[in-house]
């Protein structure tokens, strides 16, 4: 039972997504009917399942989202800004209350008490409930399929007119009476439980029944129904077919005969019992019980208003050989079924650890075919024309295999982007400001991981925007923009790498206070000259809030440099662009995968270690680079633009002392992603290579300027530098001060700071 | 990958009720660091390497040897000897290192040899003598006296690196 | 003989718990996705009984009912729908289509397993 209590859970979110898919697409005036659907069918679905594991508020809930879903479904209520606006509301609270529910925590009622009251003033549907009563309620109604008694004179014409309809009774409670009210009969007064109510013990009943051919359309058979009463104690049958036509007169769609049954009901069978034998004949059948054998054997008189004459004309199915294939049934299931939007993708569920293993045995894979192939050139084996083809096609393989494997653990962004936009939303009702999030790329795949550690940084983000990026409703209108502000939510793979943007339609950037404030903080001099991209990247620097009142939303004491340094920690970048007037663009860029890197491999102080491409611009060697020394312990390289800070790695790591000369080595130009450029001294580069990455942290601690740690060819370890993390050791506006040098000495990169 | 493997599983022994109503029995694995005989509890052994060239940390306690890639897993060595405050050890082709499962972190023990596997009875485990250095007895459970000669029973949760000892 | 269940319901979760359900009553069950897919597996099942949900993608429980009835072999199918709604109305349409009874959600196991046997043979 908690393993379906555990797939309700995870089914609770696939359907959270088509309902806040459909959201979205209502929110931009699409109001394709299929798309209201699928909605009403997930709001549905989780109120059955919820129903089944007995998760009342979520079934009261999510029975009143359903009613307003159907309202609109039925084009009884038009979908407007403001039903969609409280679909959004509701919606984020269903998924709150199925977070709820998963933990076994109690949702906030008063919450969702004021949620409902909005739903049922703009639903249509009547019956407002409370929701820990609505499921009781349900199951009350459910219990309850008993005849319904109704006492209707309707007179033998009406009863003749629904005799000469095929399907006289439809079926409904009404059907049932209009066949019993009139009956004069022994049994007369049909649900008289007199005879039963206040007897102790079992009583003989007598019941007569006669079917309809509705019932024998519907798939019952009389002779299951006999059965079933059988089971409730000693029965006896007889048919009576004085009702049977001559052959030649003879339907075989109308039932002709009318049984007569003695029950003699076995201890604690009630009539209620009995009556629940013909719960779903009840209105396609008419049947009488009584505890009164009847007098004489007058049966067509119980039966008179329902007209069917008996006769058996064997009810079931003929011809099985006309049956036509069944395969065929999708074809003509109609125009419904012409569309397929809910095309089911075959999935499995698979527990992410087996994944791991799966990559890191892959890794391992790659990686030993890289031991091979060494060992093999170092043995002079590779000139082997053979050998050398089937290596090749080693290397392929793995190669490939790397790559899909590490697909798997790749997911779309949609549930990331679903809880970014629900954010934007409640920021936006905070902060009173009307907005629209648009999400693009949705189904761009990223790392899981990734994902995961991307909605920490992206909310922070995305309340910025709400907060300091768009500016009040009146102060656009004034600007010409429109009333309600648009951020945009994207992401897209380019040249290998994930971008994730969040823009704004805002103001941009306030440049002029950005300065002032990194002033008044004594993060740069007031003579340092900035160009506005410098101004902005001020931003990132540790402890900065332009907000003097800080603000409820964004101001919960994480920065945009908290937001810098969790996507560093991905492997990532952050940019920023901003137009006065017209808004900001964030940037974030990251690697396809977190188990891969593209490195380049250089010794220092005799070890090995990989510096990740994606920070390397260039590289020189110290025999031809434009070395100066600066005081008394620094270097700078001239580069065509400036100067920049010449750290050596080894260092710069603790490996060896900072060398007094600089020999025949190698530079490497590394850049961040605030443009901040440094030129680390290596001893030698060895090649580029692509490695499979190991964290450190699993068996031992983060390290300062190590990212991880990978292994190489010869099975030796060689570890990741983080080049973003050795930059920053130095100080903010290193570019600034480099281009101008004269002002702040630069600190040493001697020791790596702690984190 | 040039090394010897021993995998230590010793079928656990048969033992009557009687012989166990005096205390459980325990399987420990002996060796030898700085000349000196200690010993772990055999559930924290996962498998006995030889020594292999480590890669060099930075920022990492003296104790910390470097990393060692066991199949494909990245974990640290720690120089035992040094741990317990007796000397750093001078690694040879002979030394061995056990690889140890502690606090969910897989990590190396460097040592100078594994001597064996005892079984031993928990009660048998006698308390640290006074005379042995701060040091040593932060790592030190206690004795057991095996064949005439004293055996410290190594406290594994103590020798994992400590994280406030890796920032610079 | 094992009787064979196909049971209709685009809910996983409810897919799951009709299939414990039914499996412990000692049913062989055949499970399918929405209408189409029941339709689709009707054939090589070749199930004693359908239960089938209203609320599908694709094809819904009536349009599921209505298909099954227009083949002759079927007939006579017994056809249980489950739904959450109890409403008289939605088990008229049900019987309209041709369901032989319907089990209202949250189903009660024994209730299920009554339900069936009343209607199987």
């Amino acid at each position: 039972m908690s393993d379906l209590r555990d797939s309700f859970f995870q089914e609770c979110d696939d359907l959270m997504e088509v309902l806040n898919d459909g959201l979205t697409a209502l929110d931009e005036d699409d109001c394709d009917p299929e798309t209201i659907n699928a909605m009403f069918r997930s709001v549905h679905s989780i109120k059955g399942g919820a129903g089944a594991f007995g998760l009342d508020a979520l079934v009261g809930f999510s029975h009143a989202m359903e009613n307003l879903l159907d309202d609109v479904r039925s084009g009884a209520i038009r979908p407007n800004a403001q039903v969609t606006s409280l679909l959004f509301v509701a919606s984020d609270h269903l998924s709150d209350l199925i977070d709820h529910a998963r933990e076994g925590t109690t949702a906030d009622m008063s919450r969702a008490e004021a949620i409902l009251n909005d739903l049922r003033n703009l639903s249509t549907a009547p019956a407002p409930t409370v929701p820990g009563e609505l499921s009781a309620e349900e199951q009350e109604v459910a219990a309850a399929f008993q005849p319904l008694v109704l006492d209707l004179d309707l007179g033998p014409d009406l009863g003749d007119d629904l005799g000469d309809d095929p399907g006289p009774n439809l079926g409904t409670d009404l059907g049932a009476d209009l066949d019993s009210a009139p009956d004069p009969g022994p049994g007369g007064d049909l649900p008289d439980l007199g005879p039963f109510r206040d007897d102790g013990g079992p009583r003989s009943m007598t019941i007569t029944f006669s079917a309809s051919e509705d019932l024998f359309r519907t798939g019952n058979d009389p002779a299951l129904l006999f059965r079933a009463l059988k089971a409730l104690g000693e029965l006896s049958v007889a048919a009576d077919d004085s009702q049977l036509p001559p052959l030649a007169q003879l339907d075989a769609a109308t039932s002709y005969l009318t049984w007569r049954l003695q029950l003699d009901p076995a201890e604690g069978v009630t009539r209620d019992t009995v009556e629940g034998v013909f719960e779903f004949v009840d209105g396609i059948c008419t049947y009488d019980i009584s505890s009164t054998p009847p007098v004489v054997s007058e049966p067509a008189a119980a039966v008179s208003s329902g007209a069917q004459p008996p006769a058996p004309a064997q009810p079931a199915p003929a011809a099985p050989a006309a049956a036509p294939p069944v395969t065929g049934g999708r074809a003509s299931c109609g125009p419904s079924s012409s569309r397929t939007s809910a095309s089911s993708r075959s999935t499995i569920r698979v527990e992410l650890h087996k994944v791991d293993r799966l990559i890191n045995l892959v890794g391992e894979l790659v990686i030993g075919e890289a031991m091979l192939r060494q060992s093999m050139s170092e043995q002079g084996l590779t000139s082997h024309g053979e050998v050398d083809v089937a290596m090749g096609q080693l290397r392929q393989l793995s190669g490939f295999l790397q790559e899909s494997v590490m697909t798997i653990r790749a997911q779309p962004v949609r549930g990331l982007f679903h809880r970014i936009s629900r954010i934007a939303r409640e920021a936006g009702r905070e902060a009173g400001k009307s907005l629209k999030l648009v999400t693009v790329g949705e189904a761009t795949e990223l790392d899981k991981t990734v994902t995961e550690r991307l909605t920490e940084p992206l909310t922070h983000m995305v309340r910025n925007a709400v907060d300091h990026g768009l500016e009040r409703p009146e102060n656009r209108i004034e600007a010409g923009k429109p009333e309600r502000g648009t951020i945009t939510l994207s992401a897209a793979h380019r040249s290998g790498r994930v971008l994730i943007t969040l823009s704004d339609d805002g103001g941009g950037i306030d440049r002029v206070r950005v300065r002032r404030v990194a002033e008044e903080k004594g993060l740069i001099s007031p003579d340092d000259d900035l160009s506005d991209s410098d101004i902005d990247n001020l931003l990132f620097l540790p402890g900065f809030s332009t907000n003097a009142e800080v603000s409820k939303l964004s101001g919960r004491g994480v920065g945009m440099d908290v937001v810098r340094s969790e996507i560093n920690a991905l492997g990532g970048r952050v940019s920023l662009q901003s137009q006065p007037g017209e808004g900001t663009t964030v940037t974030i860029s990251l690697p396809l995968t977190l188990a891969v890197l593209e490195g380049m491999i250089v010794t220092v102080a005799g070890e090995t270690m990989v510096v990740p491409t994606s920070a390397l611009r260039e590289t020189f060697r110290t025999d031809e680079a434009a070395i100066h020394d600066f005081g008394a312990d620094a270097r700078v390289l001239a580069v065509h633009d400036g100067y920049v800070p010449i750290v050596d790695l080894g260092a710069a790591l603790g490996f060896r002392e900072e060398p007094d000369t600089i020999t025949r080595q190698s530079l490497l130009l590394i850049e961040n992603e605030t443009g901040e450029r440094t030129a680390l001294i290596v001893d030698a580069i060895r090649g580029q290579h692509e490695v499979v990455i190991k964290g450190l942290e699993q068996n031992y601690y983060q390290v300062p300027g190590i990212a991880a740690a990978t292994i190489l060819g010869d099975g030796n370890i060689a570890l990741i530098v983080d080049t973003d993390q050795l930059m920053s050791s130095q100080p903010p506006v290193t570019r600034a001060v480099a281009d101008k040098p004269a002002e702040v000495p630069f600190r040493s990169a001697h020791a790596c700071p702690a984190q | 990958m040039s090394s010897t493997m021993t995998e230590p599983q010793i079928a656990t022994p048969e033992h009557t009720a009687t012989e166990r109503a005096g205390d459980d029995l325990s399987e420990i694995v002996t060796f030898a660091v700085g000349k000196q005989g200690f010993c772990i509890e055999i559930e924290h052994v996962l498998e006995i390497r030889g020594w292999t060239k480590t890669t060099v940390l930075p920022h990492a306690p003296d104790y910390v040897v470097g990393l060692m890639n066991l199949r494909g897993t990245v974990l640290p060595v720690i120089d035992l000897s040094l741990r317990l405050g007796l000397g750093k050890t001078e690694t040879t082709p002979r030394h061995v290192i056990i690889i140890t499962h502690v606090q969910d972190r897989t990590l190396g023990l460097l040592v100078e040899a594994v001597s064996d596997i005892l079984s031993v009875r928990d009660c048998e485990m006698k308390p640290t003598p006074d005379v042995a250095s701060p040091q040593t007895r932060a790592f030190i459970r206690g004795v057991y006296s095996v064949a005439e000669s004293l055996v410290r029973a190594i406290d594994v949760h103590q020798v994992v690196p400590k994280a406030d000892g890796l920032a610079a | 003989m094992t009787k064979k269940i196909l049971a209709v319901d685009d809910s996983r979760t409810m897919r799951g718990l009709l299939e414990q359900a039914l499996r412990s009553a000692g049913f062989e069950v055949e499970l399918a996705e929405d209408g189409v897919d029941g339709l689709d597996k009707l054939g090589p099942a070749n199930p004693d009984l359908v239960i089938t949900d209203i609320n599908m993608p694709r094809l819904d429980g009536f349009g599921v009912i209505e298909e099954i009835r227009k083949l002759d072999r079927y007939r006579a199918l017994p056809i249980l729908v489950l739904t959450t709604e109890s409403g008289s109305d939605l088990k008229d349409r049900a019987r309209r289509a041709g369901a032989t009874g319907w089990v209202v959600k949250p189903f009660d196991e024994t209730k299920l397993v009554a339900a069936i046997s009343r209607i199987v043979a």
